[in-house]
């Protein structure tokens, strides 16, 4: 379902300005079965109306990394192993 | 002589060692109170009486042909239920391992028996270690026995770790920590618990909950004795590819009893702030005795810090899906509900900000090792508040009501990420005579200085003489709920 494009005309209710991450913290019940597809979890329509507040909470937990200018920082790639 | 059951790891192992107490009688000291409190406490999710009984008698055989002992000759310990064990089952506390029986023991589990520690059975957790209140739906949730008037949350996720080691059901015992899940029950049981460096134990035969924030760590009442464990468990373990290959050093010896010249960095920024009124005063105390006691201590701040919580998430929910998805797709009724929306809550991570993540690690890491080398520890409170009640879902910390799961994890997972080990010692009580515990953090591979510093504050401090009003005699802690976990107990 993500991540939209930078400047892409956001598509649904919860996106919120343009950042590659885009915004996205409300879901449509077609983006949850897009997301619920693409992650093969076979999950029916009305657990997904209850899974609704986990998924838009997590949205908005997620949307945070967006706000901290990363830059250059070099991702944790390997363990710390010495 | 004191009660058994109320000696600690080294106390035991001295007393063994020197034959001035049989290993057969105290392994037999704990499987009564165990049969006397646990119906009630639900500590424990199998129980290997037998077993224990064997190998107490064969460890006295040993002993009596003029063996040396090794430092855990005859100490009974007791484990999550995530470390595999040989011919043992382990269930993770889940309905979809309920029958699984591992072929052999995890790293740290052969490598406590090999110091001679005698496993009397597997402990209760949140289910799949994922969940910081170490609620279990399938086999009863484990009762904080500090409250003996309300079912209390014991934390999690080793919350029957937490107990058993509170409740004197076992005199040690080993936890995970994913995100807090040996540090919370520590502190919501008023024991001591400690997460070591990432690569510093094995996690070769540990059920993963996320492979890149999962440590393992020792929980018993005291530092020294948390000490005395890992000194059995850590080191390079082929089978574990993260483990580092440095020696180990002898922790016990480090305990100089002195904190004398430490410097001590009191984290208030998002740490202090937003704790409860009780436990900041309790965290302030401590700084003040660790100042007492000659460190030095000042205020320090972590600025990328709230990005702990976003990172971790996804970081933790990527790499938990990714584990669950082969059970999430063909059982999904058979995981508790909480659990199932966790994981599923995964599946809306995108990879870009999976990365976004392990850049927010690497920042705070970079953070707090440049602190870290100004001050050799850095100091918090390890919850915010303290034990809730079972189903309580939020909490009042000041002003603000805050989601009890979120609140429970906000402490400690800053640590989970960046790998760097921490003690969470008790250091005081609410009125009510609930447990708070705070978070001694140094630097990595630097155990040995956190360690040091937390028996030093444990032998100026009285805070571990206090016993849960449920650990009381064996036999009085029966009631409501009393019995064997559905289909638990060998």
């Amino acid at each position: 379902m993500r991540p939209r494009g930078e400047g892409e005309a956001p598509a649904c209710q919860g996106c919120r300005g343009p950042g590659i991450l885009a915004r996205v913290t409300r879901l449509t019940l077609d983006e949850l079965r897009l997301l619920a597809r693409l992650a093969d979890l076979g999950v029916h329509d009305e657990e997904l109306e209850a899974l609704r507040p986990a998924i838009e909470r997590a949205l908005a937990s997620l949307a945070e990394l967006e706000r901290l200018p990363l830059g250059d920082v070099e991702p944790t790639t390997q363990y710390r192993v010495t | 002589m004191a009660e058994l059951t109320e000696l600690t790891v080294a106390e035991l192992a001295r007393m063994i060692a020197s034959k001035e107490v049989s290993p057969v009688e105290v392994v037999r000291r704990y499987l009564d109170r165990i049969a006397a409190l646990d119906g009630h406490l639900r500590a424990f999710l199998t129980v290997c009486a037998e077993p224990a009984l064997a190998a107490a008698r064969q460890a006295e055989a040993d002993l009596g042909a003029g063996r040396t002992p090794g430092p855990l000759h005859g100490v009974p310990v007791a484990l999550k239920d995530l470390f595999d064990t040989a011919g043992l089952r382990t269930t993770a506390g889940s309905k979809i391992l309920a029958d699984r029986t591992p072929r052999a023991d995890a790293t740290v589990v052969a490598r406590l028996r090999a110091a001679g520690a005698i496993v009397l059975g597997k402990l209760n957790l949140h289910e799949f270690a994922y969940g910081p209140e170490g609620v279990n739906e399938h086999y009863g949730t484990p009762r904080n026995p500090w409250d003996a008037a309300r079912h209390r949350i014991p934390g999690g996720s080793s919350s029957g770790s937490g107990v058993a080691v509170a409740a004197g059901l076992a005199p040690a015992t080993l936890g995970s920590d994913t995100g807090g899940s040996v540090r919370i029950p520590a502190a919501l049981c008023g024991i001591t618990g400690l997460k070591p460096t990432y690569g510093r134990v094995s996690r070769a035969g540990v059920l993963p909950l996320a492979w890149s924030m999962d440590h393992v760590g020792p929980m018993a009442r005291t530092a020294a004795d948390c000490a005395l464990l890992l000194r059995c468990m850590a080191g390079y373990d082929p089978a574990d590819p993260t483990t580092s290959v440095r020696p180990v050093p002898d922790y016990t010896s480090a305990l100089t009893g002195s904190v004398r010249g430490l410097r001590v960095g009191l984290l208030r920024a998002f740490f202090l702030e937003g704790a409860a009124p009780e436990v900041v005063e309790a965290v302030e105390r401590a700084a003040r005795t660790l100042e007492a006691l000659g460190a030095k201590v000042d205020e320090v701040a972590v600025p990328s810090v709230a990005y702990a919580a976003p990172a971790a998430f996804a970081i933790v929910a990527s790499e938990a899906l990714a584990y669950h998805a082969r059970w999430l797709r063909a059982r999904p009724g058979d995981y508790q509900r909480d659990v199932r929306d966790r994981l599923r809550a995964g599946a809306a991570v995108t990879g870009l900000q999976y990365v976004r993540a392990q850049q927010v690690r690497a920042l705070l890491r970079r953070e707090l090792d440049e602190l870290l080398t100004r001050h050799d520890l850095l100091l918090a409170p390890t919850t915010p508040v303290v034990a809730p009640v079972v189903g309580q879902t939020e909490v009042t910390v000041g002003d603000a009501v805050v989601d009890v799961r979120t609140a429970l994890i906000r402490l400690t997972r800053p640590f989970n990420l960046t790998g760097h080990p921490v003690c969470s010692v008790p250091c005081g009580f609410t009125a009510d005579g609930l447990p708070i515990g705070m978070q001694l953090v140094g630097r990595a591979f630097d155990e040995a200085t956190v360690l040091r510093a937390a028996d030093a504050y444990q032998r100026a401090t009285e805070w571990l003489q206090r016993r849960p009003p449920l650990a009381g005699a064996a036999g009085g802690g029966a009631g409501p709920g009393s019995g064997a976990a559905p289909g638990a107990r060998g």
